[in-house]
């Protein structure tokens, strides 16, 4: 039936040099590069965006804190900040703090008000995670950890204190709950560094194993050497070299 | 008088250990009788006052070779007991609890560790660290701990405080504590009853060749974190299982988070490259309504976790 209707289309039978012509052509076309969009330049156009739109004050690393009272104090210290943020923002036409929540509210003060609490609650709690990061009990440090999964938009800061945690925390623990945090900025480039970069120098063989399980995850292939490196270890752990290899498998 | 009879009661519970040991690391023919229940030559005892015993001191012991036992008692200083051991020794040397050859008698060596106290903390470190040493340490029932060896194992036992334990090729048993706790053994097993919870405290039970066993208490509000990798998890808490065990902190605002998107933006990616695997078999859960997490994880042994009283 196609055919038919093609032979009454085409009364005169197909010219040969019109034939080729046309494959040449097609041939040329498809030769022709098609405008695959370059994803690092859409990468780093989406990076300057996000960059820009996270710009926030950055926070000062805070010293431990040795007492909740102290915390508690910086919190109303805070809270009367944002108010009178809040508050003064009637008059001012240009308020960086309105940039942190990403709103800019036109004259609506009470909007203006909990904006500014809202970008300044964020800032007590990052604050609070870093600091809770940096204490001497273990189950302290936990806490800082676990509580940047609460952060939304975390900063960089929060996100190389998570890196150095991993890295250099002396509690086995510690470091496992880092590596769970950690997922969520699986995609910035210090974190793909970094974890790739504690695969080979963990010493504790269950965060060796999470962490080869963090790479499988994020499809992580340009940790295929670590992995390789540390599935041919003898001097590594024969459940780790196991999983490595096992790793190496799932990202071909 | 009283604290000779503690003392016998600890050395007998410490000799049980010694006694089960495999006999590898024994010499002659026959296995050494078990020790008496009496103090030997070799055991020394140092107490050591705290600066503020008003407030909860610390202890920190960070051996090689040599368990450590902490025992939580109504005192207001910490008392440390030491006794060299046949466990891990060398062959060569003599059992703590042999008779002197006849006609000699033992000399009592230099105290083999020092101890120094700082701002109500206690910390302990051994001169020789190849020179096996068990501790046993008597501490307020209120305390701080921090303890970590490689060839031995830790036990504490009535002890309540922020307590962060590690082992490398022993036991971790914890007995009747409360507070917070931070436990890790590579080779041996954890087993721990907490019985009174720090509220908005996480905790961490995790061990790589052991079995995790936990039991809290059963009332204990916590967002609970299971996993083992080569083996089951037991329980016998109601836990509410999360939906969405893939993402255990749901955002709580519900305003954009850029990197989730953004990570879900690169698995989606990832997932058209290739298949995915879903390797990530950890079960979250909540008992009670939720709390603070709580981390239990083996690789090669079973988890339970268990409703105390």
């Amino acid at each position: 039936m196609e055919h038919e209707k093609l032979s009454r289309l085409l009364p005169d039978g197909v010219d040969d040099i019109e034939s080729d012509e046309l494959d040449a052509t097609w041939r040329m076309l498809g030769s022709i590069d098609s405008p695959t969009p370059n994803s690092e330049r859409m990468r780093a156009r989406l990076d300057a965006v996000i960059d820009a739109v996270e710009h926030t004050p950055t926070v000062a690393r805070p010293r431990p804190f040795h007492s909740y009272a102290l915390q508690g104090l910086a919190a109303a210290a805070m809270l009367v900040t944002g108010i009178g943020i809040g508050w003064f923002a009637r008059s001012e036409a240009t308020r960086p703090q309105a940039a942190v929540g990403g709103t800019r509210p036109a004259s609506n003060d009470a909007t203006a008000q909990i904006a500014a609490m809202r970008g300044e609650m964020h800032d007590l709690r990052e604050m609070v995670s870093l600091s809770l990061m940096q204490q001497q009990s273990a189950s302290e440090r936990l806490k800082g950890v676990t509580w940047t999964g609460q952060l939304d938009r975390p900063s960089g800061e929060v996100v190389s204190a998570l890196l150095d945690a991993l890295m250099h925390d002396p509690n086995v623990n510690v470091r496992l709950a880092t590596i769970d945090a950690l997922e969520r900025f699986a995609s910035r480039e210090e974190v793909r560094r970094g974890t790739i970069q504690a695969v080979a120098q963990q010493p504790s063989a269950l965060v060796q194993i999470a962490l080869i399980d963090f790479m499988v995850k994020t499809n992580e292939r340009e940790s295929v050497p670590a992995l390789r490196r540390l599935a041919m270890d003898p001097q590594a752990n024969n459940a780790v070299r196991a999983r490595a290899a096992w790793g190496l498998q799932q990202l071909g | 008088m009283r604290n000779a009879i503690l003392f016998t009661f600890i050395v007998t519970a410490l000799a049980a250990p010694v006694g089960a040991q495999p006999s590898d690391q024994r010499q002659g023919p026959e296995p050494p009788p078990p020790p008496p229940a009496a103090p030997n030559a070799t055991a020394e005892r140092t107490t050591i006052p705290l600066s503020d015993p008003s407030r909860p001191g610390s202890l920190k012991v960070d051996i090689v070779m040599g368990s450590i036992t902490v025992k939580g008692t109504n005192r207001r200083d910490v008392l440390i007991e030491t006794r060299s051991t046949s466990n891990g020794r060398p062959p060569r040397r003599r059992a703590p609890d042999e008779p002197p050859p006849p006609g000699l008698r033992r000399l009592t060596q230099s105290t083999p560790f020092s101890v120094e106290e700082d701002k109500n903390t206690v910390s302990i470190d051994v001169d020789i660290p190849t020179r096996p040493i068990d501790f046993t340490i008597e501490v307020p029932l209120r305390a701080n701990l921090d303890l970590e060896t490689v060839m031995g194992s830790v036990s504490v036992e009535g002890v309540e405080g922020e307590l962060e334990i590690e082992s490398v090729n022993g036991a971790v048993t914890l007995t009747n504590v409360g507070g917070s706790v931070v436990a890790h053994t590579v080779n041996g097993k954890l087993v721990a009853t907490v019985t009174r919870a720090a509220p908005q405290q996480p905790m961490a039970f995790t061990s790589l060749n052991g079995s995790v066993d936990v039991t809290l208490p059963a009332a204990v509000k916590a967002n609970l974190k299971l996993r083992s990798d080569q083996g089951d998890v037991y329980t016998d808490f109601d836990l509410q299982l999360r939906a969405d065990s893939r993402n255990p902190n749901p955002n709580p605002n519900p305003r954009v988070d850029i990197d989730r998107q953004r990570a879900d933006i690169d698995r989606q990616r990832a997932d058209i490259r290739r298949r995915r695997v879903d390797i990530d078999n950890a079960i979250y859960g909540s008992v009670n309504g939720g709390g603070p997490d709580f981390e239990m994880r083996t690789f090669n042994g079973n988890v339970y976790v268990r409703k105390g009283k």
